[in-house]
């Protein structure tokens, strides 16, 4: 009996090839039919090498296509693939769970007409930069936003964690970003002044696309970065910059000091 | 219907890329592995490059079949007015709106 429709959605990881798990790999040779998001055309070669008979889902886009719409197009070829009866593998870069709206919503559709919809994790942006920049965010604690939305929402920065800001070449870009928004990111830097010492240094990243290359990891002073060489979409690292000051009431009440005499 | 044949800077890049055992000779050798695929000194300067960009448009330049659909490398956001939602809260959903944020980098 053939096995019922289905979806997977899954990530191809950041490092073209070399972060491709092996239980990804598997969904991709394994589904009826495959959907794949390639951010270049290299990893578009290499994971074609995988299933020559993919659908790419780049052609959705066009410069005059609202994002949103272009979103739309994919969740409905992937449930197009469903509702005709298909195992159906929708493969995104990086982890599948993370920036990427259409996956989310892909398996929230089809789980509500009734199809079996999972999501394989994969290493993303955040793992790279981890490994790469040697921080552990357990160690302070982490907050992540993307840039634009730090500066949009009024974001409060944590001095006493780590955080990380994505996409800072393109804040306030809505646009095709082309070049780096420099009036973002000084409206960036001066925002993070109120909270972080001029000097304070923060580390500009970009995770390497292939294992023969290096990241860029750029050290500088906070305020030294609106001036900065940055790449379009990168991310900026601002490590801790004071110590957090515990609770006394809370930590009586964990156990973790004695009452006082 | 059958890929087209990727020329030989795309089939070295294909095989590094996927054979961990090419890819430690490589490293260790990176001329004399590239002597093996007979590239191109603009390729070999690329390659040798480590600069992202120089090397997927190596690749493009050499494989136009392979990069002619639209990549998400760089993102198109949403033009402005057409993004943004609203939730139960009243607050906007600012992911929606940002079209910067995208599928490629972050994730």
């Amino acid at each position: 009996m053939a096995s019922p429709p289905a979806l997977t959605v899954v990530g191809t990881g950041i490092r073209c090839g070399t972060d491709l798990a092996a239980n990804v790999r598997a969904a991709i040779v394994e589904a009826d039919e495959v959907f794949l998001l390639s951010s270049d055309p290299v990893s578009d070669s290499v994971l074609r090498g995988v299933r020559p008979d993919a659908r790419g889902l780049a052609e959705l886009y066009a410069e005059d296509r609202p994002r949103r719409d272009t979103y739309a197009a994919m969740v409905e070829c992937v449930l197009d693939g469903l509702r005709a009866g298909r195992r159906v593998c929708f493969a995104i870069p990086g982890h599948p769970g993370v920036f990427a709206q259409p996956t989310h919503e892909a398996i929230r559709r089809a789980r509500a007409e009734g199809y079996s919809a999972v999501m394989l994790p994969a290493l993303s942006a955040a793992d790279h930069l981890y490994a790469d920049l040697g921080v552990d965010p357990g160690e302070h604690g982490s907050i992540s936003f993307d840039a634009t939305d730090f500066l949009a929402q009024g974001r409060i920065a944590d001095p006493t964690a780590a955080l990380i800001l994505w996409q800072i070449g393109a804040i306030g870009e809505m646009h095709k970003p082309r070049t780096v928004h420099r009036a973002g990111l000084s409206l960036l830097v001066e925002v993070l002044l109120e909270a972080y010492p001029a000097a304070h240094e923060v580390v500009v990243y970009e995770a390497a696309p292939f294992a023969f290359c290096e990241p860029v990891i750029m050290r500088m002073r906070l305020d030294a970065l609106a001036s900065a060489d940055v790449p379009l979409l990168s991310t900026l690292y601002v490590p801790p910059a004071a110590a957090a000051s515990p609770v006394p009431e809370r930590l009586r009440r964990l156990g973790l000091i004695s009452k006082p005499a | 219907m059958s890929e087209p044949k990727l020329g030989p800077y795309g089939r070295f890049l294909n095989d590094l890329l996927t054979d961990p055992a090419l890819l430690r000779r490589f490293l260790k050798n990176m001329n004399a592995v590239m002597e093996e695929y007979h590239l191109s000194e603009a390729q070999r300067v690329a390659l040798l490059s480590g600069d992202h960009a120089l090397i997927e448009a190596t690749f493009a330049a050499e494989n136009p079949h392979s990069a002619s659909s639209g990549f998400v490398r760089a993102p198109s956001p949403p033009p402005p007015g057409s993004g943004g939602s609203v939730d139960s809260s009243g607050f906007v959903r600012v992911s929606d709106l940002i079209t910067a944020v995208d599928i490629v980098k972050g994730s």
